[in-house]
């Protein structure tokens, strides 16, 4: 909440007032933009490198984002910046009861301002995969689940023939025997029995479960 | 325009995405879409495996065309050797009986197990299994889950010397619990559905500083029993508790647990917890949600610990709940319900409805009402205590329909202008309440309280309030027993009454003294603009007082006279003051007796009358002409 978003800022922010500490971020191709503490709180990199370099005026340069990603981000972070914060995620992992069942994390969650955020950044153009890479590089959790579960929501469910075209990715000559015609796919739905388990990894190729 | 692709993305966020998907997208489709996925995929470690192959038939059927084998296991972990997954650390095994466990954990004890749960068969209870002690033991293993298992001390020979730090249970006894806390020094998450067997008097004076994390699912433990079994572990920072049955009294009083929390549990830092009480029918002591909630906004709550407390009402046919929670509950055993919402952070009080499928598992939707429609669900006097309460604090809602509930009482204010309580059994102590809303009340337009028992004396109390009342249009009292003590208490309000525009008091027991006062009165309102009296014993006298109304009124544009034994001298009366009249525009006098000459007489009225346009004379032995 916007209390703790405030103590926060008074510990890091310590020669100006916290709350009106504004920063200057500067992308690969030149442009500078100007982002208050709670953007700069969402973003561990961008954190880290404010606090390491104490910068007075001198913008920050991120030299892996360019401007049309880095003015998105921006628009992301000021928008959730008064975002009631998530519990902290205890370090302590075993404290959590469920965390050895290994069950796949919820994608379905994703608010519709984010929904609509991320449709602007298309696969065939490449922002898609920009903006995760730029959300993974800024260490902005929230972005990168989003764009994540963007991706899962994508290819959950689909074939493998359908995930290339998906990504127009090429299909690898079948010097490896995984992308044989036997292999099994286009059938993620089904319950897989062992026959099937053992089956996926087409001999001679080990069965990566058996790693 | 980038030229970046999927396969572009560094394999941790390729592995993130993988932690959205299932196993068989991620097996057997992703896998195989090329070599560097096929490779990302391999380097992943996060799966979940799921073989079910315990199921009987399924087990049956893969046995009768692959093997001449019987021993289940056997079978399985030949053509599945379970020992070649030499990353698995965590295990899951259902529906297994001992026998199978033993032969079982002879084959996995070289694998690096960290966690291990089980669900054993439900018939192998209480069995001790000392090949678990020993695996256990052997692998050092750190966390054990026992799913729907009550008799843990039997099964294995405790104390297990292993740094089991993560344990649970199905049901623990008191004894059992403080055993195991004695026993396992390395304990720091202890998971159960409910702890029985508590005894205050059994309170001794250790602690337990190594528990961190206390998880109690599905209890019915006290208030005082909780104190006592978390004197015991002082240094939780986790606490989850999940109470049916709540007791009202001390369990749901925020300002104790405020003090507890702060003298006995000083490192507590998250707290969920979900507390249901059942409100018992004729339950006779009223808790309004408001004030549960009020303590849970102090300072203590809100700022230093960021606890945000809810309060519901559940409303429904089988029974009511008020439910205190940081963690909803799911509510399962009922199609539609209606829920009141009193958050800590703020003080309004939501309404939500909430329907269920039909197999009742998913709740489909929740929404805020704006318009609650409640008939037929038999709320009864409790369940609207509790609405009428929560109804001064909403204002998201316009309109209530709560017709067939057998409520009792009520009491509602703020932006509700239509409220609908016909058919409600309503009595004369519950006009009270209405009439107290009514006084204060500056929204409500439409109140509907046909079909009830409010009699009289209850319209004493409404045509009171209604004197102090300058929004109520609308007010329908049709069949409430009403005689002319109440149309004498109706009259008197409508002297100076300025708003209400229609009064509905059809099949009353209104004779000619009633209707001489509401007759009175109506030569001075300015307001009423249709008035239904029919079914009632107006009688020839009567009408008189209605036709010298008439020749003064000049607002009453409807007048129903209906079945009111008006007669022929009647219809003189009326047809004289039409001659006169020049707002009415609606008369009903069917089923009134009115012999040949009263027909003519009103048949020579509406020829002078202009404004007259519907005059009803239904089940009236007609003229020739």
């Amino acid at each position: 909440m916007a209390t703790t978003a405030e103590a926060s800022n008074t510990t890091t922010g310590n020669t100006e007032t916290a709350t009106g500490k504004m920063i200057k971020i500067q992308s690969n191709d030149g442009q500078i933009f100007e982002v208050d503490q709670g953007v700069v709180e969402q973003s561990s990199t961008i954190k880290t490198l404010s606090d390491l370099m104490d910068v007075g005026d001198v913008p920050i340069p991120l030299p892996n984002v360019k401007a049309s990603i880095l003015g998105p981000i921006v628009d992301f972070c000021n928008h959730h910046k008064n975002d009631q914060k998530p519990e902290p995620i205890d370090e302590d992992d075993d404290d959590d009861p469920n965390k050895d069942i290994y069950e796949p994390k919820r994608s379905d969650d994703i608010c519709e301002w984010d929904l609509n955020f991320i449709k602007q950044f298309t696969v065939p153009e490449g922002t898609l995969f920009d903006i995760i890479m730029a959300a993974n590089y800024l260490g902005i959790k929230t972005l990168l689940a989003v764009g994540c579960k963007t991706i899962a929501n994508m290819v959950r469910g689909k074939s493998s023939t359908e995930v290339r075209e998906m990504f127009n990715i090429s299909y690898d000559p079948p010097g490896e025997g995984i992308n044989a015609p036997n292999a099994i796919e286009g059938q993620a739905g089904t319950v897989p029995t062992t026959q099937d388990a053992n089956a996926t990894g087409p001999s001679p190729q080990p069965d990566p479960m058996n790693q | 325009m980038s030229n970046v692709s999927l396969l572009d993305c560094p394999i941790e966020i390729l592995h993130h995405i993988f932690d959205y998907l299932d196993t068989q997208t991620i097996f057997r489709s992703l896998r195989c879409v090329c070599n560097q996925l096929y490779a990302t995929v391999k380097t992943y470690n996060r799966f979940q495996l799921n073989l079910t192959l315990t199921s009987q038939l399924h087990f049956d059927f893969i046995l009768h065309f692959f093997s001449k084998q019987s021993n289940k296991i056997h079978f399985l972990l030949t053509n599945f050797d379970i020992r070649q997954c030499t990353r698995l650390n965590s295990l899951t095994l259902l529906d297994i009986d001992n026998i199978k466990l033993d032969q079982f954990l002879s084959y996995i004890t070289v694998l690096p197990l960290i966690s291990l749960s089980i669900q054993f068969y439900h018939a192998s209870h209480r069995v001790p299994t000392p090949s678990l002690s020993k695996a256990i033991m052997k692998w050092n293993l750190q966390q054990l889950h026992l799913i729907n298992e009550s008799y843990i001390t039997t099964i294995l020979s405790w104390p297990i010397p292993c740094p089991l730090n993560h344990l649970t249970i199905d049901t623990c006894t008191y004894t059992e619990f403080m055993y195991i806390l004695g026993h396992s020094p390395f304990l720091r998450t202890f998971t159960m559905k409910n702890c029985i067997g508590m005894n205050s008097a059994h309170s001794i004076d250790v602690s337990y500083p190594q528990l961190t994390s206390l998880i109690i699912n599905f209890c019915y433990l006290s208030f005082k029993n909780l104190n006592l079994l978390l004197s015991y572990t002082p240094s939780i920072t986790y606490l989850k508790l999940i109470i049916y049955g709540a007791e009202m009294d001390s369990l749901f009083d925020g300002s104790q647990w405020e003090e507890f929390i702060q003298t006995k549990l000083p490192f507590l830092n998250k707290f969920h917890f979900c507390f249901r009480h059942t409100i018992q029918k004729n339950y006779d002591k009223y808790i309004s949600i408001d004030s549960i909630i009020n303590q849970y906004r102090t300072p203590f709550w809100l700022e230093k610990k960021s606890w945000f407390v809810t309060c519901d009402c559940v409303m429904r046919s089988s029974l009511s709940e008020i439910i205190l929670y940081t963690i909803p509950v799911p509510i399962q055993d009922s199609k539609i319900f209606i829920r009141c919402k009193a958050l800590s952070m703020n003080n309004i009080c939501y309404l939500t409805e909430h329907a269920l499928e039909e197999n009742g598992i998913a709740v489909s939707e929740e929404k805020t009402l704006s318009t609650l429609y409640i008939g037929e669900n038999q709320i009864g006097i409790e369940g609207a205590q509790y609405l009428a309460n929560i109804l001064q604090n909403n204002t998201t809602l316009t309109t209530l329909s709560i017709g067939e509930n057998q409520i009792g009482d009520e009491g509602m204010r703020h932006s509700l202008y239509i409220l609908d309580l016909s058919s409600n059994r309503l009595k004369v102590s519950n006009a009270q309440y209405l009439a107290r809303m009514l006084e204060n009340n500056t929204t409500l337009m439409t109140l509907n309280l046909r079909d009830n028992e409010l009699r009289s004396k209850g319209i004493e109390y409404i045509a009171y309030a209604l004197k102090k009342n300058k929004t109520l249009r609308i007010l329908n009292l049709r069949f409430n027993h009403i005689d002319d003590d109440g149309a004498e208490y109706l009259a008197d309000t409508l002297i100076t009454n300025r708003t209400l525009a229609t009064l509905n008091l059809w099949n009353n027991d209104i004779t000619g003294i009633g209707v001489r006062s509401l007759a009175n009165a109506l030569q001075k309102n300015t307001a009423l603009t249709t008035l239904d009296l029919g079914r009632n014993r107006i009688g020839s006298d009567g009408t008189k007082y209605l036709a010298n109304m008439l020749r003064i009124n000049s607002v009453l544009t409807i007048l129903n006279l209906w079945n009111n034994q008006i007669k022929e001298k009647g219809a003189k009366y009326l047809a004289n003051a039409l001659e006169i009249n020049r707002t009415l525009t609606t008369l009903d006098i069917g089923s009134n007796n009115i012999a040949e000459n009263g027909q003519q007489n009103l048949i020579h009225a509406i020829q002078i009358n202009k404004t007259l346009t519907t005059l009803n004379l239904k089940a009236t032995p007609l003229l020739n002409s």
